[in-house]
């Protein structure tokens, strides 16, 4: 599976690698253990060099930050990020997939730059994760960020792996939600590689 | 005082005293022997009876216990006095009152003295002695005979004669096998409160009695330790007892006393048995409630009709009215199907309950229950709500299904007073085209007294908005009434009747088919205008074609010009040839307006041979006959006479108003050669431009669009934008052409009508869509623009990824990844570069995704 994701998975493959991703997913159990297999899940059929999930915290009605439940970097990563960039309002918006796949200096391209946890990243994706209230109202429950040191790094395979291994996590968080708040997810020490 | 003065005063008082006992003894005797000859003698006893009637005689009753008491009891029975007896000891219960009922009264009133004697605790005494002396069981059979089934106290009653008869009641157990009810009815109210089996078991038979008071008596009174056997019992009753008496006691008893093994909705009941359930159902118990919902919608409208009133009588058919809301269609039309199966069965009361503070869902619920059946009363104040409804609130167009039922049901079925509501309402809307569209149509035939008078108003009114409608609507009126209207405004004075309203009363005459005002018609048919003479032709063609031409012909000899060119033009379209003669005659008519119709007429005809003649009236000295004559021949569109009309637009010296003319006539005919002539006059860039536009605005078939676009597509950017116009002032009417060509051509002429599109101002129109509260709406808009693929089409699509929708937002995303090569390349630059920030963000979102899809 590693190597395969160097060039283009055909659908089947990419079938077959998260179908080897949900019971780890599914098994682990509860709601941050879950995020913790995703997290770890990304980086692994990614080959990735950074992940982490962030959750979305509504301090009031006009005011969100997130907050770092779990990440796979051996270098700190802020606990707290902002909700007011550009990215986290454009996600919160159209709750779709964002890339940033170089980090130019370009005025426009500028843009989306927050997808970049550290500076030594190039290239990096931020993956909406949304869950649904219990009157079924969705919602962007939290961000997974994917960064890889290389530039052009996020490939075809790699988009559709991780857009779909963010489907299967958004299905188990949806379950997971119902039986317990995620408010009340208590922050989780990141993990060293 | 003297002695002797006492003496005579002694002996006079004596002497009175004697003389009255003598009277006394004397009238006594006559009245005796009066009534002894009366008892003796029947016949006799009506004259006895006018000079002693009962009412006299229970002032003596003494006297005649006295001589009850020696005659016997006919003496009480035969003089009528007996009734009054018993009637005074219930009134006014006395031992002697009733001993004189017990012991001199015939048997028939035993039951009454019983149950005074029950009643009256100091009575009970001589009653038990009476029965003692009497012999209980013979005086009990006495009682029971004499009862009628007067309602008394059973357990009194029982206290009363068990210990007379030592505790044994078997005699009263005999009772029950008696053959008259009311001996039954008495052993059954008496049994009912003994303990003994025998006495028990006995009751428990009183259930099959055939008289329904028995049953009723014992479905309220009888009570056993056997609680399932006896609600069992009862639940019979209520189910198969013919007497609607006893049902309603045997379920008032279950109520009261059985509640907790009252199951009803677990039983599955059908037919009669049904139907006596639902007539006695509990008011307010949720329950039966709903066992009555479910037998509201049974095709047996015997069982529906109790279940209607039920439901009804609770409110549950006011609460089903008023809740249906217009933004919940489901729950509308599920409460209009249950509220018209109440109607069916007559049921309508609840409609009632409509106000003015109704709820839209509730006055369309309301108007198309009454549209169907229903009191026709409650249509009125229905009026007067829906008409309230939309003064106050000016409600959208979504409630105009409302109005429009209401109307329909008024038209069908609206009593007089329902008639006057719409006639105010009309009256108020008078300006209101859109209200009158509706109104004027739905007026019944029967209402004619009192809506003509109003519509003739509207008829002589200038400004009336809505006339072709008024005239529809009084053609369907009588005749009689709206003809002397007609003709006094016909016949009147100029002045005091606009064009306008001279013309809607010819059409209204027209229209009534009376063929005995022909001739009036064609006498005023100059008053029509020439569009308007062509549509009245049809309505001409209906009358009696020979009396038609006989009068048509007699006019074609007079010299009023106006009049014959009238008729000349009527003549085309209902294809009457029969003048042509006189038509080619008239083309050198002295009057301009007979030469006009003239060449219409011919070229309707399709007289070709007549076009050299036609074109040399192109030189016609009075110009209105020129551009007349330029319009026709455009119309016509031969070849020949295209090129008769090049050569006038090519005319230097020729009038502005005929090249206009001829130019509208190049627009009028059907042929591509008009067409590109047209087109390639506007590629000039001649003074006429507008003209042409105009013109070629008017050319909106598939064909003429697919012609214009291919122009379009190679021609000078000059005549680009000229085209543009065109397509701008064709609005609404070419976009559903350019559209219907986007769906069915290929990619070659997109990025044109994309263009044309985008110069028309119609995709802006639809990026607006994409903000629109309804998501189908937005998604139509979203599906359009994507297909376009247009640098225009996709500036508003980016924006639709924020989409709250995700469907919507798949589909976007689908559509920014078609453009995945060089030429959508071209356009996700073009959105790179936008003014707008927020375009830039969606396309350098859209073109990294689109990037990373493309790396392998």
């Amino acid at each position: 599976m590693t190597e395969k994701t160097e060039s283009i998975l055909s659908h089947d493959e990419i079938l077959k690698t998260l179908t080897e991703a949900k019971p780890l997913l599914f098994d682990k159990g509860c709601h941050e253990n879950s995020l913790a297999a995703l997290v770890e899940k990304a980086i692994e059929i990614t080959h990735s060099d950074l992940a982490a999930y962030y959750q979305i915290n509504r301090i009031s009605v006009r005011k969100t930050n997130l907050c770092l439940i779990y990440k796979k970097f051996r270098r700190p990563l802020p606990e707290i990020l902002p909700g007011e960039g550009e990215l986290v309002s454009f996600i919160l918006d159209c709750r779709e997939t964002v890339l940033k796949l170089s980090s130019n200096e370009d005025s426009d391209e500028k843009l989306f730059s927050e997808i970049l946890l550290h500076p030594s990243m190039k290239s990096g994706v931020a993956i909406p994760i949304i869950s649904e209230t219990a009157e079924g109202v969705s919602y962007v429950t939290g961000i997974l960020y994917v960064n890889s040191k290389t530039n052009n790094f996020y490939n075809r395979s790699r988009f559709l792996l991780l857009e779909n291994l963010s489907k299967l996590a958004m299905g188990f968080i949806k379950r997971c939600d119902n039986e317990d708040s995620p408010k009340n997810v208590p922050l989780k020490e990141g993990v060293v590689v | 005082m003297t002695p002797q003065i006492i003496f005579i005063s002694i002996s006079a008082v004596a002497g009175l005293i004697i003389i009255a006992l003598i009277t006394g003894i004397i009238l006594e005797t006559q009245f005796r022997k009066k009534l002894k000859k009366a008892l003796d003698r029947p016949e006799a006893m009506d004259a006895f009876r006018e000079s002693w009637p009962p009412s006299k005689l229970v002032k003596h009753s003494l006297r005649m216990e006295r001589l009850a008491k020696i005659w016997g009891k006919s003496v009480i029975s035969d003089t009528g006095i007996a009734p009054l007896w018993a009637d005074k000891m219930e009134t006014r219960p006395t031992k002697r009152a009733l001993k004189r009922v017990l012991y001199h009264s015939p048997k028939v009133f035993v039951c009454r003295a019983f149950l005074t004697g029950l009643k009256n605790k100091r009575l009970t005494p001589v009653l038990t002695t009476w029965i003692n002396e009497t012999g209980p069981e013979q005086a009990l059979r006495q009682i029971s005979q004499s009862c009628r089934g007067e309602a008394f106290d059973g357990t009194e009653a029982h206290k009363l004669i068990s210990p007379l008869l030592a505790d044994n009641l078997d005699p009263i157990i005999e009772f029950t096998g008696a053959s008259e009810w009311y001996t039954r009815y008495f052993a059954y109210k008496v049994l009912l409160h003994d303990q003994d089996k025998r006495s028990k078991r006995a009751a428990w038979d009183g259930f099959f009695d055939t008289h329904p008071l028995i049953r009723n008596t014992l479905a309220i009174e009888f009570s056993s330790d056997e609680r399932n056997k006896l609600y069992t019992q009862l639940w019979e009753l209520l189910l198969e007892d013919p007497s609607f008496e006893v049902r309603k006691s045997s379920k008032m008893r279950i109520l009261q006393d059985f509640a907790d093994l009252h199951t009803p909705s677990e039983k599955k009941l059908t037919g009669t048995p049904a139907l006596r359930f639902l007539q006695l159902l509990e008011d307010g118990s949720p329950d039966e409630i709903n066992i009555a919902m479910e037998f509201l919608s049974s095709t047996d409208l015997e069982l529906r009709f109790p279940a209607a009133s039920f439901l009804e009588r609770n409110g549950i058919l006011e609460k089903l009215l008023l809740t249906s809301t217009m933004e919940d269609r489901v729950v509308l039309e599920r409460n209009l199907s249950m509220l018209k199966m109440a109607l069916e069965v007559n049921v309508s009361s609840f409609l009632k309950k409509i106000g003015s503070n109704s709820t839209p869902g509730a006055l369309l619920t309301a108007a198309k229950l009454l549209n169907q059946g229903g009191d026709r009363k409650m249509l009125a104040p229905l009026a007067e709500a829906i008409f309230s409804f939309f003064e106050k609130e000016k409600p959208g167009p979504e409630y105009i299904e409302i109005y429009t039922t209401l109307l329909s049901g008024i038209k069908k079925r609206g009593n007089d007073a329902a008639l006057q509501q719409m006639f105010n309402e009309i009256k108020s809307r008078r300006n209101q085209e859109p209200f009158l569209e509706l109104l004027l149509p739905a007026i019944p035939t029967r209402g004619d007294s009192l809506f003509i008078p109003l519509l003739i108003d509207f008829l002589k009114t200038d400004e009336f908005p809505s006339r072709e409608t008024l005239i529809t609507t009084l053609v369907k009126m009588p005749a009689e009434l709206i003809l002397p209207n007609i003709f006094e405004i016909l016949d009147g004075n100029r002045a005091d009747y606009s064009h306008t309203i001279r013309i809607s009363c010819l059409r209204l005459l027209g229209r009534l088919k009376l063929p005995y005002c022909l001739q009036c018609i064609l006498e005023y048919l100059p008053i029509l205008p020439r569009e308007e003479a062509l549509e009245f032709a049809e309505i001409l063609n209906e009358y009696p074609r020979e009396e038609f031409e006989k009068k048509a012909a007699a006019l074609f000899k007079t010299t009023d010009g106006q009049i014959r060119a009238a008729l000349i033009r009527v003549l085309p379209p209902i294809e009457n040839r029969t003048f042509i003669k006189e038509i080619r005659n008239a083309l050198k008519d002295a009057d301009p307006d007979v030469r006009i119709a003239a060449i219409e007429a011919l070229l309707s005809f399709g007289e070709i041979r007549l076009l050299n003649q036609e074109t040399s009236m192109l030189r016609d000295p009075v110009e209105r006959v020129r551009l007349a004559t330029a319009r026709v021949i455009g119309e016509y569109g031969v070849p020949a006479a295209l090129t008769v009309l090049e050569d006038i637009l090519k005319d230097e010296n020729e009038t502005r108003p005929v090249i206009k003319a001829a130019i509208a006539g190049l627009g009028a005919s059907a042929t591509p050669e008009s067409l590109n002539l047209l087109i390639g006059m506007l590629d000039q860039d001649l003074p006429y431009t507008q003209e042409i536009i105009a013109a070629l605005s008017e050319r909106q078939s598939k064909k003429d669009l697919m012609q214009l676009i291919e122009n379009f597509r190679g021609g000078s950017p000059a005549l680009k934008d000229h085209l543009i116009e065109v397509f701008k002032t064709q609005e609404k009417n070419a976009e559903p052409a350019l559209l219907k060509l986007l769906e069915e051509q290929d990619d070659s002429l997109k990025a044109y009508i994309a263009e044309i599109l985008h110069g028309t101002g119609y995709i802006g129109k639809t990026i607006r869509k994409l903000s629109h509260r309804e998501i189908k709406i937005r998604k139509q808009a979203a599906i359009w623009l994507s297909s376009l693929e247009s640098t225009a089409s996709y500036r508003g699509l980016v924006l639709a990824a924020r989409d709250p929708d995700q469907e919507i937002r798949v589909l976007v995303v689908k559509a920014l990844e078609r453009l995945n090569n060089p030429e959508g390349s071209e356009i996700l630059e073009a959105l790179k570069n936008d003014p707008d920030r927020r375009i830039r963000k969606y396309t350098l979102w859209a073109m990294e995704r689109l990037k990373a899809l493309a790396l392998e």
